[in-house]
């Protein structure tokens, strides 16, 4: 059962291309770094969270500065949160970048066959059409998964920093 | 005088009076002789008159018997022609299988030595030809053991075509010499000589190294299959006997594409290298102030003023009892500097990042200009006068990509590392060093 998915899987593999190849590259890469995301934001996040509470309950400032070092704080964690976070959508836009880049290496592919078979046999030019519109599609797709999560992530570190905003001035 | 004539008349007269009478006796013994002579004769026929009968009967005899052997003769000649148009039909029909096979021996020759010529056993075994050429043009019946020959050379070429042949022959290299070198043969797919991939031309009835090698991992593998015995190895083949190896040379390389893409290609190839090298440059003189700042940032009460942080913590601690608003206009002041020096140049990697593919665009317009030009003129029955617009329209819209994406990723990293040296200069400066300042009281 799985043998015939995989072979499935490779079929298409082998009919989007090299370009193809770019596009699953890019889509590991985009969902590593969304999951990598997630899974700070749930976990190491909390840790560092009351970490610098406890250390702000403990030590104290001088008021002059309160406001700026609150500031500070924000703007530190926020960073924290969004590392990565450019880099991610900027994959989002190359996706369909690269699904186009397909394209147009799939039309040469049947231009090239043109060149040699004329146009009379459509059946081998078939190749450079399955060449050009598998990774665009794959490419799209891409692209949309990954908008979703990225817009969803951008919300969830507003709603954070806003919070941890809002816990730090009762403590300082 | 006409006493004279008269006188000569009468004797005249006289002398024919005389010889008349002479005449008449003369006749008159004639006719008696002749008639005795007609009695003798008459007698004479009488008396043959019945041996004549009897030849007579003689004759009809003999006629009737030649008659009679003319008949047989007759039926004795329609009985042997009969005989002979049998035979003769039974000779057409035993000549007309003959000839047949003459002619399909005649044919299978000749279509053998097309396909022998153009294969590599031709460069195995020339003096097959010979025998090959010689049936074909025959005009003469072969012997049974010419015909034996050529079976046997047939079933010959069968087997070498299936098996794999080392041997000595002439092979003309790229440069032009002709060398006796091992050539190593696949059956009648591929042969090859010292890990030259080589082609058998017709023509010249030797073989050819091909001018446009497969990639060199093929070759290699060809070597080593020359090198080995007896092993099981992999090696490249061409199922179709040398047509598609040929059509390796059609088949545009990397660089002859980049010329297909033509001027614009060239601009966009230029602007790439040089958007690509400025964020080169870009992406590591920022991670050197990145760096520099990680580092102050650690131990900022020890400011070192050639880093843009020291350089803000300097301005903080000799304002340091100044009121918050006053400390921090002077701290604006030192950081806008600052960020001008981060943030200059990223806009260019931005800027080439998002012309590429406009410039990619372009060319794929001038491109269909070109190939509708091409339509104008000669038609839309032959593609391959079009393709020389297609080809340049869709190598730019590549290019223009290919010069995109990889400045996209640049862009990006520049401007978020840029982003995050600002943010800590301008946004944090102050609470930062405030909050150092108060755990070291």
């Amino acid at each position: 059962m799985i043998d015939i998915y995989l072979d499935n899987l490779f079929g298409f593999f082998d009919k989007g291309g090299f370009v193809l190849y770019i596009v699953f590259g890019i889509a590991l890469f985009l969902w590593t770094l969304l999951i990598e995301r997630y899974i700070y934001i749930s976990f190491e996040y909390k840790k560092y969270k009351n970490s610098l509470i406890n250390e702000l309950k403990e030590a104290s400032f001088s008021k002059k500065f309160k406001e700026e070092i609150k500031k500070y704080l924000i703007e530190d964690s926020n960073i924290k949160l969004k590392s990565g976070l450019s880099f991610i959508k900027t994959l989002i836009i190359v996706c369909p970048l690269v699904g186009l880049l397909g394209t147009v290496t799939g039309m040469i592919e049947v231009f090239d066959v043109m060149a040699i078979n004329g146009t009379s046999n459509v059946k081998s030019m078939a190749n450079g059409v399955s060449m050009a519109t598998i990774p665009t599609m794959a490419g799209m797709v891409v692209a949309l998964s990954g908008i979703l999560f990225e817009k969803k992530l951008e919300l969830s570190i507003k709603y954070h920093t806003d919070k941890l905003y809002l816990e730090i001035s009762k403590v300082l | 005088m006409i006493k004279i004539i008269l006188a000569s008349a009468l004797l005249v007269t006289s002398l024919f009076s005389l010889d008349l009478n002479n005449l008449l006796n003369n006749v008159k013994q004639t006719s008696n002789k002749e008639l005795q002579e007609e009695k003798q004769r008459l007698e004479e026929f009488l008396n043959n008159k019945q041996k004549q009968q009897e030849l007579l009967i003689q004759t009809k005899k003999e006629l009737k018997e030649e008659n009679e052997t003319t008949k047989q003769l007759k039926k004795q000649i329609e009985k042997l022609e009969e005989e002979l148009s049998q035979k003769e039909s039974e000779l057409t029909v035993k000549i007309g299988d003959l000839g047949e096979m003459f002619g399909s021996v005649r044919q299978t020759s000749a279509d053998f030595l097309t396909n022998y010529q153009r294969t590599f056993t031709a460069s195995q075994f020339p003096q097959k030809e010979e025998i090959f050429t010689k049936f074909s043009n025959s005009k003469k019946l072969p012997t049974i053991e010419e015909l034996t020959s050529f079976w046997h050379t047939m079933l010959d070429e069968i087997i070498q075509s299936g098996n794999i042949s080392k041997y000595e022959a002439n092979v003309i290299s790229n440069n032009g010499e002709k060398k006796l070198q091992e050539v190593t043969r696949i059956g009648l797919f591929s042969a090859f000589s010292n890990g030259e991939f080589l082609k058998y031309s017709t023509d010249i009835n030797s073989l050819i190294e091909l001018s446009i090698q497969p990639s060199s991992t093929f070759k290699s593998e060809a070597k080593e299959f020359e090198q080995s015995t007896n092993e099981i190895k992999s090696i490249l083949i061409d199922p179709t006997k040398g047509t598609l190896f040929e059509m390796l040379g059609n088949n545009p390389t990397l660089l002859d594409r980049v010329h297909q893409g033509g001027i614009v290609g060239y601009i966009i190839i230029f602007l790439g290298v040089l958007g690509l090298i400025f964020a080169i440059y870009k992406i590591i003189s920022l991670n050197l102030i990145y760096s520099k700042i990680k580092k102050q940032q650690k131990d900022i009460s020890n400011y070192d003023e050639s880093n843009s942080l020291g350089k803000i913590a300097s301005v903080f601690y000799k304002n340091i009892n100044d009121s918050i608003s006053n400390l921090e206009i002077k701290i604006g002041e030192e950081i806008l500097k600052e960020t001008n020096n981060i943030k200059k140049g990223q806009s260019f990697v931005k800027l080439l990042a998002a012309v590429t593919p406009l410039l990619g665009l372009l060319g794929t317009v001038t491109g269909m200009i070109a190939t509708f030009q091409a339509i104008t003129l000669f038609g839309t029955g032959d593609p391959k006068l079009m393709a020389g617009g297609i080809s340049t329209a869709l190598i730019t819209t590549v290019l223009g990509l290919i010069t995109a994406i990889p400045l996209l990723f640049a862009y990006t990293y520049i401007s978020s590392k840029s982003e995050n040296i600002v943010s800590i200069l301008e946004e944090q400066s102050i609470g930062m060093l405030a909050k150092t300042l108060k755990q070291n009281d």
